[in-house]
């Protein structure tokens, strides 16, 4: 490639960055599957998104996914959601104290956080349909709390899910983590759905924002921190962010894919 | 000089030879006895029932030797049954005028009367032995009866009154004419008796009074007739005294019967002959001509009446017409009244029964009461025109003869009468100044299912009438209850007449219903249905015990009443604690048991008694109540409880067995209201051995101490009284429902306290994720109003485990009791004072109309279903039970369990309950409006502490 050419191309893609970049931060925009009625909107996003090209910084990570039907079928049970992270984000359990799950469940989110404030990684919210027999169906919903832990002997986020209406319920949803060795995805967090759910009702929603922030032997961490993978002479990328999977009953799966952006952090400048 | 006459007599008497004398009696054969009608030619008359010309009869004492042996001094003649004199309408000879010697213009006259001619009704020749033999010739005249005789006639040859007084025979009706002491002035031997068919006939006016000839029986010329200035006032008098007999069964037989001042005694006997001297029978008889009518005293549909049954002859005036024919009265009458038209239980109110042998005592003269008891009576009767004894006539003859028979109706002994029935009537009627007597029975049949009644009057007057009615009692206790609807109503009727039983006279009499009830307008379609209704409880103080009476009238003109059911207020509730059921073996044998019966020794026992009945029947103004008992009684179709009710049903006399109606009872489950369920239980009869009860007035009193419990709240409520009725002939018995409310309520709530004690106690587990069983405890105060609603919030640390909700009970399945075990997720268990056993049973999550499943405690016990719903949510972050619209019963305690463990606990604890207790938020609100907030801890059992000792070992951390 010629220089001049070369310079064009580089604009080219600095100009669709900057288009890019320009339009997609704060929106979650979600991104749509269907299968017959069944339709999933999963939605996330990074922040900050001016990352440092190399090493990485501590990050947000924003998740959650809208399960709903076109038809006045309810949809089928999620019995299992997997999110795939880009490779350039990183997450540190081993960072910050684990809580387990019998510590926090069944508790309130005040008895949880009491129990496991240390470990608190993230919050969020979560909401289901519950159809019991003969009943006709109701909304469920309560807060997400996340925390750092340990199940089944493995590095997990705990959803530790809270609600008072119609009655006092906690549920805990283990999000394992595991690493992902090669490809574009790195991280995997995994989760079942508890039995109550998945017996007498559908999950309708799940939003967590993960993120933390701590200094540990003086240096800043993030629990999850992230890099830019822009290319040499580019000033941002647009990467896979996130991949999910769903898996219903009945062996449907749906999976999407975020696509998402970043800015190069510009480098400080070295002091002295 | 006089006195040396007679006792020369004497001597010469004595002194002669005795002469040659006869027997004392009559001539042989027809010299010495003869009788018959004859026509104006002087031929013997013979068809049936006609007015003939003249009678003759001739009595010849036997003269053999020329004196008779002893002076005739009784004289008795029998004339047949059937031929009738009937002097009512002919002017009277006082007895005045009777013994004073007749004055003639014309000749020295022997007749010891001066009797007018209108009372002339014949003449006689008598002979007497004085002088050798002389005979002349009288008038003979319609005399004044004495009392008991309907009529007499006589005459006083040669001064001698000579008085032949009739009476009606007892057997058959005939007529006898009786002569005593007949004076021995005379030597009377002969009577050639001539009885003038129709007095007034202007062919005998020659003969009348003064004109006749004594000597020879001749005319002393044209004789004019005082007191007849004009031909139509004599037409006027022309009616007939003589009738023949109406059967023609044979010769008309008249015999005689005689004594002597000497003690001599001698009969005869005559019979018609004809005019060759062969006995002559009666011939051309005719059918009865009567017709029978029956009508109702008030023409009101579904009213209370009288009943006039009527036999009216319809003859042409055959009895008086000189020129009618008479006809022969009916024997029997058989009437089939139409349906609907019913026997009044309320007749026998009060009423007595005549048996036989009062019956039997009721002769002629016989006092009111003295035979057939006054109480007995249900009505009247009267025969009118026997004889000619007619109220209508007027103007002639003796004021006291114009009288009917006038007579009552008795109701006879059931079953102990004559033809064996429940009801038979006996009729008795007289006019004892003119010896008139009747004596009739009437059976009736009642059909068993309708009420129809079919009547058979037997043994009807034989002596011809005009009219014979029959008047059953109205007023105050008709006899009677009309079709229930508007209309004309037939029936047929089966005439039979004397002396001809097998020839039927059909007759079809009809009545007419034209007004409503209360005499309004008729009602228009089914007959109305309106229920009446009064309850209430003695004692109107909340939550105290009390009596509780219930009583349902309805209207005559209604429909008769089917069935009953009732709801009662919410909270007025029965205690049953203690009281055995009646047991259905004695239920049944009730129902076979008359009411005597029942009375006398009831079928259930006492100890199951809950109280008593008051039961009207009948139609009109007083109602004839019977007594019955009311008893608690086991589960009835599917109802937990019953109560039956055991009526005697006694009316008066009547016993129409025992009634026995088993109601089932109803608890609702949500409320534990009381309720009657009609569906459930028996009809209630609206007839027994064909009297329609026609049930108009029920009084229920649940009087057993203790039985019935007020309510503890003070809420206007009511007691709702549902009754089916149905129109007669009752084919469907549900034509019509009508429902009454009577207001209820209480009053004294404020001085009901509100005290009650709640508790929760976990057990199995107290740290984070156990799953306790959760023991609910209610226990209020005694006296106390009852709980209306508790709405319990656990503390928030308590979550539910939504996890362990494996099954719900849908709707469809609780309805059905079929409830998955699964769904099962605790105990309850209650004692009532109202029960002798507590109330145990499951509670289950049942599917709802909110987000949530409810909570339904399903307690059971003695077949009562209760249960308990509870609403179930979160406030303020805790789970809540509700309980709202509890029932208003006294409870003892209450007691509820809900399961624990890890796959089955509801409940989820999600702290350590040790170290942080819960209490729990109990709101309760009583039925009288007031209201307790509890806030009882959760009782948990904790592990002890060593004294002054630390847990060695790690720190427990948070719930573990």
């Amino acid at each position: 490639m010629s220089p001049r050419r070369r310079r064009a191309a580089t604009a080219l893609a600095a100009t669709l960055s900057l288009a890019l970049s320009g339009l997609l931060p704060g929106l979650p925009a979600a991104e749509v599957v269907e299968d017959g009625p069944l339709r999933v909107s999963f939605f996330g996003r990074l922040a900050p998104q001016a990352l440092p090209r190399s090493g990485s910084a501590p990050v947000g990570v924003d998740v959650g996914a809208r399960i709903s039907s076109a038809n006045s079928t309810p949809p089928p049970q999620l019995r299992r959601i997997s999110i795939a992270i880009n490779r350039n984000g990183r997450f540190s359990p081993g960072l910050l104290p684990a809580c387990r799950v019998e510590q926090i469940q069944p508790a309130t989110t005040q008895g949880a956080l009491e129990a496991c404030r240390a470990s608190l990684v993230g919050r969020g919210s979560f909401s289901a349909r519950i159809l019991l027999p003969a009943q006709a169906p109701f909304p469920s919903k309560g807060e997400v709390y996340a925390y750092n832990g340990v199940y089944e002997g493995r590095p997990a986020i705990l959803a530790h899910v809270y609600g008072t209406e119609p009655a006092p319920v906690s549920y805990t949803l283990p999000f394992q983590i595991s690493t992902i060795a090669r490809g574009t995805f790195g991280t995997l967090l995994s989760a079942s759905l508890p039995q109550a759910t998945s017996e007498w009702g559908y999950v309708t929603g799940l939003q967590l924002s993960l993120g933390r922030n701590f200094s540990r032997h003086g240096e800043r961490h993030g629990f999850v921190s992230a890099s830019c993978p822009a290319p040499a002479g580019f000033r941002g990328a647009v990467f896979p962010f996130a991949r999910a999977t769903f898996a219903f009953s009945g062996g449907i799966a749906l999976r999407s894919t975020l696509t998402r952006s970043c800015r190069v952090l510009a480098a400080r400048p070295s002091i002295g | 000089m006089r006195r040396l006459v007679l006792a020369t007599a004497i001597l010469v008497a004595l002194a002669a030879p005795a002469p040659a004398q006869a027997a004392f009696g009559f001539q042989p054969g027809t010299a010495g006895f003869e009788a018959g009608a004859v026509k104006q030619d002087g031929t013997p008359e013979n068809r049936a029932g006609v007015h003939p010309f003249a009678f003759d009869l001739a009595l010849r004492r036997n003269l053999a030797g020329g004196f008779g042996d002893g002076d005739l001094r009784d004289l008795t003649l029998n004339f047949p049954a059937g031929f009738l004199l009937n002097p009512a309408t002919f002017e009277g000879c006082s007895p005045a005028a009777f013994r004073t010697p007749r004055s003639s213009p014309f000749e020295a006259s022997q007749s010891g009367e001066s009797c007018p001619e209108g009372s002339q009704v014949g003449t006689v020749a008598v002979r007497t032995g004085e002088g050798g033999g002389t005979t002349r010739h009288f008038g003979v005249f319609n005399l004044e009866a004495p009392y008991g005789s309907p009529l007499a006639i006589g005459f006083a040859p040669f001064g001698v009154p000579v008085e032949l007084v009739a009476r009606v025979r007892e057997d058959d009706a005939g007529l006898s004419f009786d002569l005593d002491d007949l004076a021995q002035t005379r030597d009377l031997q002969s009577f050639e008796l001539t009885l003038w068919g129709v007095p007034w006939d202007p062919d005998h006016d020659s003969r009348r009074g003064n004109c006749l000839r004594e000597s020879d029986g001749g005319s002393h010329g044209h004789c004019v007739v005082p007191g007849f200035p004009s031909q139509g006032a004599r037409e006027a008098r022309m009616k007939a005294l003589l009738t023949l007999p109406t059967s023609c069964a044979g010769p008309m037989r008249w015999t005689v019967a005689a004594t002597s001042w000497q003690g001599g005694a001698a009969t005869a006997e005559a019979q018609s002959l004809g005019v060759g001297g062969e006995p002559l029978s009666l011939t051309e008889c005719k059918n009865g001509a009567t017709k029978a009518s029956v009508r109702l005293a008030t023409p009101n549909a579904g009213a209370g009446t009288g009943l006039v049954f009527d036999l009216d002859v319809d003859d042409g005036g055959g009895i008086l017409n000189p020129n009618g024919i008479s006809r022969p009265s009916i024997s029997t009458a058989r009437v089939e009244l139409p349906e609907g038209l019913t026997l009044n239980p309320s007749l026998g109110n009060g009423l007595g029964v005549c048996t036989e042998a009062d019956f039997a005592r009721e002769r002629i003269g016989t006092p009111f009461g003295a035979g057939c008891p006054g109480a007995s009576k249900i009505g009247t009767v009267e025969v009118e025109g026997m004889l000619g004894l007619s109220k209508d006539v007027t103007g002639f003859g003796f004021g006291p003869l114009q009288k009917p028979l006038t007579g009552s109706l008795f109701v006879a002994e059931p079953y102990r009468n004559r033809f064996g029935t429940l009801l038979a009537v006996y009729i008795v009627a007289s006019l004892p100044e003119r010896g008139l007597f009747v004596k009739s029975t009437g059976r009736v049949e009642l059909d068993p299912r309708s009420g129809r009644m079919v009547a058979t009057f037997e043994d009807l007057p034989k002596l011809l009438y005009e009219n014979f009615s029959l008047r059953f009692r109205e007023g105050q206790r008709p006899a009677m209850v009309s079709p229930p609807a508007c209309g004309t109503y037939s029936m047929a009727m089966d005439l039979r007449a004397w002396g001809r039983p097998s020839v039927p006279l059909q007759s079809i009499g009809s009545f007419v219903v034209d007004r409503g009830a209360r005499g309004g307008p008729c009602p228009v379609g089914a007959p109305p249905f309106g229920v009446g209704a009064l309850a209430g409880t003695r004692n109107s103080q909340a939550g105290a015990a009390t009596e509780f009476f219930l009583n349902i009238t309805r209207s005559d003109g209604d429909q008769e009443i089917t069935s009953y059911s009732a709801q009662l207020p919410p909270g007025l509730l029965g205690s049953i604690a203690g009281i055995p059921f009646c047991p259905d073996a004695a239920i049944e044998a009730a129902k076979s048991r008359s009411g005597t019966e029942e009375l006398a020794a009831p079928s259930c026992p006492a100890a199951s008694s809950v109280g008593r009945t008051l039961s009207g029947y009948g139609a009109g103004p007083v109602l004839a109540y019977s007594p019955g008992g009311l008893y608690l009684a086991g589960p009835y179709r599917g109802a937990p409880l019953s109560i039956v009710a055991v009526n005697a049903a006694i009316v008066g006399p009547w016993d129409l067995g025992t009634v026995v109606v088993r109601s089932a009872i109803t608890v609702d489950p949500r409320s534990a209201r009381i309720g009657v369920d009609s569906t459930a239980s028996d009809p209630i009869p609206h007839i027994r051995l064909g009297v329609p009860l026609h049930l108009r007035d029920v009084r229920v009193h649940l009087d057993r101490p203790g039985i019935m419990r007020n309510p503890t709240s003070c809420e206007r409520s009511s007691v709702v009284s549902t009754l089916t009725g149905s129109a007669a002939p009752f084919a469907d018995p549900r034509t019509a429902s009508g429902t009454a409310s009577v207001p209820f309520q209480p009053f004294g709530c404020d001085s009901l306290g509100f005290q009650p004690r709640f508790s929760l106690v976990l057990r199995g587990g107290y740290r984070r994720g156990a799953h306790p069983a959760l023991v609910a405890t209610y226990q209020p105060r005694a006296g106390d109003a009852n709980v209306s609603r508790v709405a319990v919030t656990l503390p928030r640390t308590i979550f539910l485990a939504q996890e362990n909700i494996r099954a719900i009970c849908t709707r469809a399945q609780w309805a059905a009791e079929a409830c998955p075990p699964q769904a099962a997720i605790g105990r309850a268990v209650a004692s009532t004072p109202l029960l002798d056993e507590p109330l145990e049973g499951a509670v289950y999550l049942r599917s709802s109309s909110r987000p949530l499943p409810d909570l339904v405690v399903a307690l059971r016990g003695r077949g009562v279903k209760i249960e308990l719903e509870g609403a179930v949510d979160s406030h303020r972050g805790g789970m809540r039970a509700s309980f709202e619209g509890l029932p208003d019963a006294p409870v003892g305690a209450f007691s509820m369990t809900l399961f624990g463990g890890r796959k089955r606990g509801l409940l989820a604890v999600a702290d350590n309950l040790c170290r942080r207790p819960g209490r729990a938020n109990a709101r309760l609100l009583g039925h009288a409006n007031l209201g307790r907030v509890l806030k009882p801890r959760v009782v948990v059992k904790c592990p002890k502490k060593a004294k002054g000792k630390r847990q060695s070992g790690k720190r427990r951390r948070g719930g573990r």
